[in-house]
């Protein structure tokens, strides 16, 4: 993948197919059966639509009702233990009567979750995993996996990738935002040698109850996390909102380098010049360089010979972008179609500080090794200013993304680096439901 | 559109086109074009006071700082230059206007109340001239409590047109048709104006109860029933006073739409059109806007003469919406108000106090947005001694004030009640006042006319002059020359030629407190026999707007805790009263002096008499201090040179300040720093027994400064205008530049020595506080020794509009 300007390694994260719309104009009654590959009724699995509150289980007929709002495509789950996780788009007004049929997981998997638990594998992984999953914020730390027995993990020695698998949904209970999680996770891969990270996921969130100061601390966590999330982006790309909710977009850009193109022109001219007497000398550069001293005085040669070594283009920021010059709104989608690439900034608040130490600890292992061989301890360096959040986003295969007015995205052909790579994992997920009014 | 009609046809791909036309027939079009044309045309101001007290003793200064917004978004605003404020007692006829600098849409200063103030209760407005075109209704109120020590505490409650208590009745949607179940909501006030407590039933002509009532708060609440035409309804009303009461309900019509409102979801306001007649209801129209902007227009189609809109509550600011109900001739049915808090407001934090010294209190204020952002925002912060008061000061918060009342008719009641909590409680309350109060930015009938209000007033740009030159036969005259000069010491000439109407307008440079201007007319042919006549500015209108007024406790209080100060002056009155049956202004200017041997006991005074035309005091006290001479020494602080005064005799030690009791570190120490126009009286001290009391810090003379307070007329010195016998073509006029604030001293950290005297009351005051980057700010202040509990009031705005409030005691 072509990455231009990028100053640091970069976490991959593929977002989901998020088809909530939650508008609350109507709501509707999804009606479905789950049942194995005999046909025979699954009760108790969990239907959920992914990325919000709307959960419930199937009754003893394996039957189930959902109560969803009426428009937009929804992301149908059915997760259950021992069978694998089912997914199907329903579109408005669709699908009253659904049908899932579940496979049961294969006994390979199985292998690699009892081998993993008997290996211990969690010890040797569990961090890795929860870094990579959870995320490494304040929030991430306080979030607790209450069944970590169901990950096996699978380490490819010769591609470096580590694969993590479940065969039940994985509970993590979020004690920051008052969520409890209920992910089926349906591929996981950890690059370890670059530390990118390939997962899809379905996640069903349950508020937890809490009172008073509890409630209170949740209510404002979810503010903060919030204020710094994608989903804060996407809203305000799709309202137009770009510039009073603190974003500020930039397109890289390669330039021509006009200044080298002016020494250029300069010395063309000197060639033409005195073509005649420089065709008798063998070095035309060395004799050419002394007219111009001559002519130019031998502060500007000096000058012209440093432009002359710089590239012919550079990468340039562009001017702050409106929102209609990345994007179309229509029948209540934004599509966002840019090309290179583009850097989001959030103007409002300054980088956590989990993130300015990850930061700076991933520059200073791999660009200011030259420091760290001259044997200067960290403390000594003049520490680098907290910046504002931002991350750098491009298209795979230039194909737009379609943004829903709750924020949610309907592929995952945008690819993110930086600030939202690290940052938007389970710890710091809300599902898209929520507003902070 | 007959073009239209034509152009449809023609091509499919005219249909674009055709719709743009077709903009005049549609009503919801017409209805957005004639409002987005209104905000745009009539651009509305609000004003909003933080005010340090709202109750004063007679010779008190209060501190104010003032934020002028534009009501669409509350952002400051930039279009207006000059703030008035009038001091009012309509009961008294008392009158006074001050004028302010607004700078980026805050002004901040000083009222000094004149101790010459009777006990009442006082309005207090404030406006720009802009405002002025949309009536009195839309300024910013607030009652003022003065209580003159002389004179008895209590002060009598203002009397409304009421002759007893009221009860009034409001349909919700605005009426009442036959079968069709309504809320009613109610309010009852007494004499005063102030809600009182109610509870009654409501029956039908045979005396049968239909429903009952309850007031939840300050006198109103709300009641459903189904009216049925050809009934006559009634309340039986009990007041909580006691007083029973018949009062007819609103009449029936037998047809016609309700529009409800359900305010109660968190995402979403749901309204409700019902309708009931002979014939089936016809599609409507529902228009909602909030601060002058449609937020949308939707057409209501009924099934079975009913109909449910959903609106998003986030398609909204926080503040009034206004849902209202057309037919499709766009003639408006029904309307309701409702208040949506996106909960979006600044969040204000206060740190624990922290002690840096025995007096001194430093305290950290966090600042952020709703999601917890830092803002950087401008506040003020009043610190107030609460020592012996309990009561909260009762005065609406910015929030209450630009978000609440002042788009609402009437007074509210303690506004911020509904901003307490975000409970099912405090949101119904709030609704109640929905139903009650109406909306008052503009009245349908007019706008849909297309009628504008009368534009009379610009918004001001600058202090200016303006007026008409006539002829001898009052006859304008046209092309002719006006040529103003300055008499002040600032001296300056200007000159206008008049236009075709004659006349003039003079844009004036900044100009502080009383000028005096010649104003010289002629024709073009250079006679000057005319005469001019200058546009009146002073809002000769009298007060219309009743307002509640707060308990007496308060003003007793206070007076009560200060009976010593005021004695004391009182006394020193008396003293000269004595001396002199009729106090010369000296005396009574001395009156307030904090010399330390007794006030005028000096070798030499002068008085802000002394001191008109002069704005250099350093210069100026050279020609007019005897047995001093000045030295130019570098000042420091500037970094250029200053006149630092010494006495002969001083042993070649400078001469000590003593600004209002408080001696001036001599770092700070430069007299150009002291605003001349702020001095009431100089007591020069040169040597001997008198600078004993001062020690040794004076042992170089001292000079001891006492600013204005409002205890004298300024202008009594001043020389009388010699108007008697109209010159023609000239014209002498006294001109009320910006009112020059006096600073309220608060003293350093380090201060040391005595304390100043001060009224308590005000313990800090700041108008300018800013919050940073990081969204925080520094509050220090001096809370002396016998200050026990006080009431930090922080008040601000944020760039984007965003209010922030915060009240809190504080005990030390």
């Amino acid at each position: 993948m072509q990455k231009p300007c990028q100053p640091m390694k970069t976490i991959l994260v593929a977002f989901l197919l998020l088809m909530s719309c939650l508008r609350v104009a109507a709501q509707q009654n999804l009606y479905g059966r789950v049942a194995d590959t005999d046909g025979a009724p699954l009760a108790g699995a969990t239907v959920f639509i992914s990325e919000s509150k709307i959960g419930t289980v199937t009754d003893d007929k394996g039957n189930f009702v959902l109560r969803v709002p009426g428009s937009g495509n929804l992301k149908v789950v059915v997760s259950f233990i021992g069978y694998e996780t089912q997914m199907q788009t329903v579109a408005p007004g669709m699908g009253a009567n659904l049908s899932f049929v579940m496979k049961p997981v294969s006994n390979q998997l199985k292998d690699v979750i009892i081998t993993s638990r008997s290996n211990d594998n969690w010890k040797r992984w569990g961090e890795a995993f929860t870094a990579a999953f959870i995320g490494s914020s304040e929030y991430a730390a306080h979030c607790t996996i209450a069944n970590p027995q169901e990950i096996g993990f699978e380490f490819d020695k010769s591609t470096q990738i580590l694969h993590a698998y479940a065969s039940v949904p994985i509970m993590v209970q979020n004690e920051d935002l008052g969520y409890l999680v209920t992910i089926a996770l349906v591929d996981f891969k950890l690059y370890t040698s670059s530390n990118d990270v390939d997962y899809q996921a379905y996640y069903l969130f349950n508020e937890m109850k809490g009172k008073g100061e509890r409630q209170a601390r949740w209510e404002e966590n979810r503010r903060k996390v919030y204020a710094l999330s994608l989903m804060h982006f996407t809203r305000a790309l799709y309202d137009g909102r770009l510039k009073e909710e603190g974003f500020e977009i930039r397109r890289f850009m390669q330039v021509d380098n006009k200044e080298k193109q002016r020494v250029k022109k300069i010395y063309d001219q000197q060639y033409a010049l005195h073509a005649d007497s420089l065709k008798k000398v063998s070095d035309h550069m060395a004799a050419l360089n002394k007219i111009i001293a001559n002519r130019f005085g031998k502060d500007s040669l000096r000058y012209y010979k440093k432009v002359l070594a710089e590239k012919d283009t550079e990468i340039k920021m562009s001017e702050l972008l409106k929102v209609d010059d990345i994007s179309e709104k229509k029948d209540k989608v934004r599509a966002l179609s840019f090309k290179n690439q583009l850097q989001v900034v959030y103007k409002k608040n300054k980088e956590p500080e989990e993130y300015y130490k990850f930061r700076n600890n991933t520059a200073l292992s791999t660009e200011n090794i030259a420091v760290r061989t001259n044997d200067i301890s960290t403390s000594q360096l003049v520490m680098p200013p907290r910046l504002n959040p931002y991350t750098e986003m491009w298209l795979t295969n230039s194909i737009p993304v379609n943004i829903k007015e709750n924020g949610a995205m309907d592929n995952t052909n945008l690819y993110m680096s930086g600030f939202w790579g690290w940052w938007e994992k389970i710890g710091t997920k809300l599902p898209y439901e929520y507003y902070p009014d | 559109m007959p073009s239209a009609k034509i152009l449809l046809p023609v091509a499919v791909l005219m249909l674009a086109l055709s719709c743009a036309f077709m903009v005049i027939d549609d009503p919801g079009d017409k209805i957005t074009a004639l409002l987005t044309r209104y905000a745009n045309k009539f651009p509305q101001q609000k004003v909003h006071l933080h005010l340090d007290r709202n109750y004063a003793a007679a010779g008190d200064t209060l501190n104010f700082k003032a934020y002028v917004v534009m009501a669409e978004n509350h952002r400051l605003s930039d279009t207006s230059k000059i703030l008035y404020i009038d001091l009012l007692d309509a009961d008294n006829g008392y009158s006074t206007t001050l004028n302010y600098q607004i700078e980026a849409g805050t002004a901040s200063g000083t009222i000094e109340i004149p101790d010459s103030l009777k006990n009442g209760n006082y309005t207090l407005r404030a406006y720009t001239n802009w405002m002025k075109n949309f009536g009195e209704e839309f300024f910013y109120h607030a009652v003022l409590k003065v209580g003159n020590a002389s004179d008895n505490i209590t002060v009598a409650q203002k009397q409304t047109g009421n002759k007893e208590d009221q009860l009034y009745f409001f349909a919700e949607g605005g009426k009442l048709v036959d079968q069709l179940v309504s809320v009613v909501g109610f309010k009852a006030i007494d004499k005063q104006g102030k809600g009182i407590a109610v509870s009654g039933s409501v029956t039908d002509e045979s005396g049968k109860s239909i429903a009952s009532f309850r007031s939840a708060y300050a006198g109103m609440g709300r009641f459903s029933f189904k009216p049925e035409a050809g009934h006559q309804y009634s309340a039986v009303v009990k007041f909580s006073n006691g007083i029973e009461k018949k009062i007819p309900l609103p009449q029936i019509a037998e047809s016609g739409y309700v529009l409800t409102a359900n305010n109660e979801d968190r995402n979403e306001i749901r309204a409700t059109v019902n309708y009931h007649g002979k014939a089936a209801g016809q599609s409507v129209l529902l228009v909602t806007q909030a601060n002058h902007k449609v937020i949308n227009t939707t057409q209501v189609n009924l099934v079975n003469n009913k109909a449910t809109v959903a609106l998003k509550r986030r398609d909204f600011p926080t503040g009034i919406a206004q849902l209202t109900l057309f037919d499709m001739a766009a003639e408006p049915l029904a309307e309701r108000l409702v208040f949506i808090n996106r909960n979006d407001q600044l969040r204000l934090q206060l740190s624990a106090p922290q002690t840096t010294t025995a007096t001194n209190r430093k305290l950290t204020l966090k600042v952020s947005d709703a999601l917890l952002n830092p803002v950087n925002a401008k506040f003020s912060v009043a610190v107030l001694d609460q020592t012996l008061n309990s009561d909260s000061l009762n005065m609406p918060s910015i929030m209450a004030d630009l978000l609440l009342t002042s788009d609402l008719k009437g007074a509210i009641e303690n506004p911020d009640r509904y901003f307490k909590d975000r409970s099912p409680e405090t949101a119904l309350l709030l609704d109640n006042l929905m139903l009650t109060q109406g909306w008052r930015r503009f009245n349908w009938k007019d706008m849909l006319a297309g009628k504008d209000p009368q534009l009379l007033y610009p918004a001001e740009k600058s202090q200016s002059v303006s007026g008409t030159l006539l002829s001898k036969k009052d006859v304008p005259i046209s092309n002719g020359k006006v040529m103003l000069v300055s008499r002040s010491d600032s001296a300056f000439t200007l000159n206008a030629v008049t236009d075709d109407k004659g006349r003039f307008t003079f844009d004036l440079p900044l100009l502080f407190e009383q000028q005096l201007f010649n104003l010289i007319g002629a024709d073009d042919k250079g006679n000057s026999d005319g005469k001019i006549t200058l546009d009146n500015k002073i809002l000769a209108w009298p007060e219309t707007i009743h307002r509640l007024t707060a308990s007496d406790d308060q003003l007793k209080k206070y007076i009560t805790a200060n009976q010593q100060l005021f004695n004391n002056r009182s006394k020193q009155l008396k003293e000269v009263v004595i001396k002199a049956k009729q106090p010369t202004v000296t005396e009574k200017a001395l009156a307030s002096s904090n010399n330390l041997n007794g006030a005028g006991n000096a070798d030499q005074v002068l008085t802000f008499q002394d001191l008109i035309n002069c704005h250099d005091l350093e210069m100026c006290l050279q020609g007019k201090l005897t047995g001093v001479s000045f030295k130019s020494v570098i000042d420091n602080n500037s970094n250029s040179y200053k006149s630092v005064p010494f006495a002969a005799g001083g042993m070649g030690k400078p001469m000590l300040i003593v600004l209002d009791g408080v001696p001036v570190a001599s770092s700070f120490s430069r007299l150009n720093n002291i605003p001349v126009a702020t001095i009431q009286t100089i007591e020069v001290l040169r040597g001997g027994a008198k600078l004993v009391a001062y020690g040794m810090q004076a042992s170089g003379g001292a000079l001891i400064i006492t600013t204005k307070n409002g205890t004298v007329d300024y202008n009594a010195g001043i020389e009388p205008l010699r108007n008697n016998k109209p010159v023609p073509g000239l014209m002498l006029l006294r001109y009320n530049g910006y009112h020059k604030a006096r600073e309220f001293y608060n003293p350093p950290a380090n201060a040391q020595g005595k304390q100043n005297i001060r009224m308590a009351g005000t313990v800090y005051w700041k108008a300018d506080l800013r919050s940073n980057d990081d969204g925080q700010a520094t509050i220090e202040f001096k809370a002396p020794a016998n200050v026990k509990k006080v009431a930090i009031v922080i008040e601000g705005l944020s760039a984007e509009g965003k209010t922030g409030y915060l009240y809190q005691t504080q005990a030390f």
